[in-house]
């Protein structure tokens, strides 16, 4: 096997691992139990940079499902953004802020009240350019 | 044999911020040996208090984690110059990474790291044990070693994961690669006992047969023991006494003063923690008992 190959059978057993697949041969333990690491390892990494997650509802189940169909795109900051952004469960403040305030950003929402403790203005995407109004606090 | 470049430096603890300022003041009073995770400090850089336990006498190794060197994808040199330039700037006598892949895919040619099509692992995931990956290995291994300044030493990692391909043992192939390589063995015996608790396998039996006359250093470490049965490698509880067993069975085949032994503890770490299990390390390296 060449490294060619090698690289296509890691990257192809990776990528059902991390999307809790039984990669094609193998023990359907030995893969459920490393695709438990991956995810046990991604999570602890995203509320070790931001420990307010610890504060989701029900997060490791809501992180586990979400992580399964997102691979990683960057580092653990990206995770944390990637699953507020992408949730739609329930979430407590200031989280949910975050989540809304970050939809308007990436243009799945036009706007968003921003509630978090010590805030309150709108924010708004108009023109290409998203804009935060009212009363600074 | 090769003898260790950092042996009879006893028994240490790695470096982390939260108890750095512990580990400099037990670096006055006699500890020898540490490591620190080379991702989470800079060599232009350097913490205050590292570099003052360095000063201080303290042995620092750069332990790196994202090398990925069992990987089929040739190792990045910024990596391996963060390794060396670590080992430089803290005078160390070796570094060590893992026999582990961490991310697969290759980034084309101009391409954002980060956007192209490679998946990182997030974690040292296990590669397959065939002539065919170990050939990448050693391959991988010497290209690493040849850009150091300091030898290199490999370590076991905690594997749940048996590829069916798979055609050696764990000691059979980590032999065939100190063997081809020259590199130093890093034998963390927690994570054989995680490693032999998932798949099978005697931890002792195999301990026996790893490539012990290679050995830089040993690593020890806590986890715990789920309703499974399944021992997991968490760096985050108190050590098992089956761990500690294995520890004490390595220093009697290996003997007193060498290979030093290195306690990871990375989650609900403070100085108390680091100083009682330091106990029990020292504990399970004297009730060895070895061949006067």
């Amino acid at each position: 096997m060449t490294r060619p190959e090698l690289a296509r059978r890691q990257q192809h057993v990776l990528r059902a691992l991390l999307a809790g697949e039984v990669p094609d041969g193998f023990d359907p333990r030995s893969a459920t139990l490393t695709t438990r690491v991956l995810v046990t390892k991604r999570r602890s990494e995203a509320t070790d940079a931001f420990p307010l997650l610890r504060t989701v509802p029900d997060f490791a189940a809501r992180f586990g499902a979400w992580s399964a169909q997102h691979p990683r795109r960057g580092c653990a900051d990206d995770d944390v953004v990637d699953f507020l952004a992408d949730d739609t469960g329930e979430l407590p403040e200031p989280l949910a802020s975050i989540r809304t305030i970050e939809q308007v950003y990436r243009g799945s929402r036009s706007f968003a009240r921003d509630r978090r403790p010590g805030q309150a203005r709108w924010v708004i995407a108009l023109r290409g350019r998203v804009w935060h109004l009212g009363p600074r606090s | 044999m090769s003898r260790s470049p950092v042996a009879g430096l006893g028994v240490g603890a790695g470096w982390r911020p939260a108890i750095a300022d512990d580990i400099l003041a037990q670096s006055r009073t006699g500890m020898q040996f540490s490591e620190v995770v080379a991702e989470n400090v800079s060599p232009a850089d350097l913490p205050a208090s590292l570099v003052a336990a360095r000063d201080a006498g303290l042995t620092v190794v750069p332990h790196g984690v994202t090398l990925g060197l069992a990987g089929a994808q040739h190792p990045d040199p910024a990596r391996i110059d963060r390794l060396g330039d670590l080992a430089v700037a803290l005078g160390s006598p070796l570094v060590s990474e893992h026999v582990a892949f961490v991310r697969s895919g290759k980034a084309p040619a101009g391409t954002d790291p980060l956007h192209a099509d490679v998946i990182e692992a997030g974690h040292l995931v296990p590669a397959a044990r065939t002539t065919d990956s170990l050939a990448v290995l050693v391959d991988n291994v010497r290209a690493t070693q040849a850009r150091l300044p300091v030898p290199l030493a490999l370590e076991n990692i905690a594997a749940t994961l048996a590829w069916p391909e798979t055609s050696m043992d764990e000691p059979e192939f980590l032999t065939a690669l100190t063997e081809a390589t020259g590199c130093f063995f890093l034998l963390d015996v927690a994570n054989l006992h995680a490693t032999c608790s998932a798949l099978g396998g005697d931890p002792r039996e195999q301990l026996e047969r790893m490539p012990l006359d290679h050995v830089a250093y040993i690593h020890v470490a806590g986890g715990f023991t789920d309703t499974d049965g399944v021992y997991w490698d968490t760096h985050a509880h108190d050590m098992t006494d089956d761990v500690l067993d294995l520890l004490t069975h390595v220093v009697e085949l290996l003997g007193p003063d060498g290979p030093p032994v290195l306690l990871e503890r990375d989650s609900d770490v403070d100085a108390d923690v680091v100083r009682a299990e330091l106990t029990r390390v020292r504990h399970a390296v004297q009730s060895a008992r070895v061949p006067t």
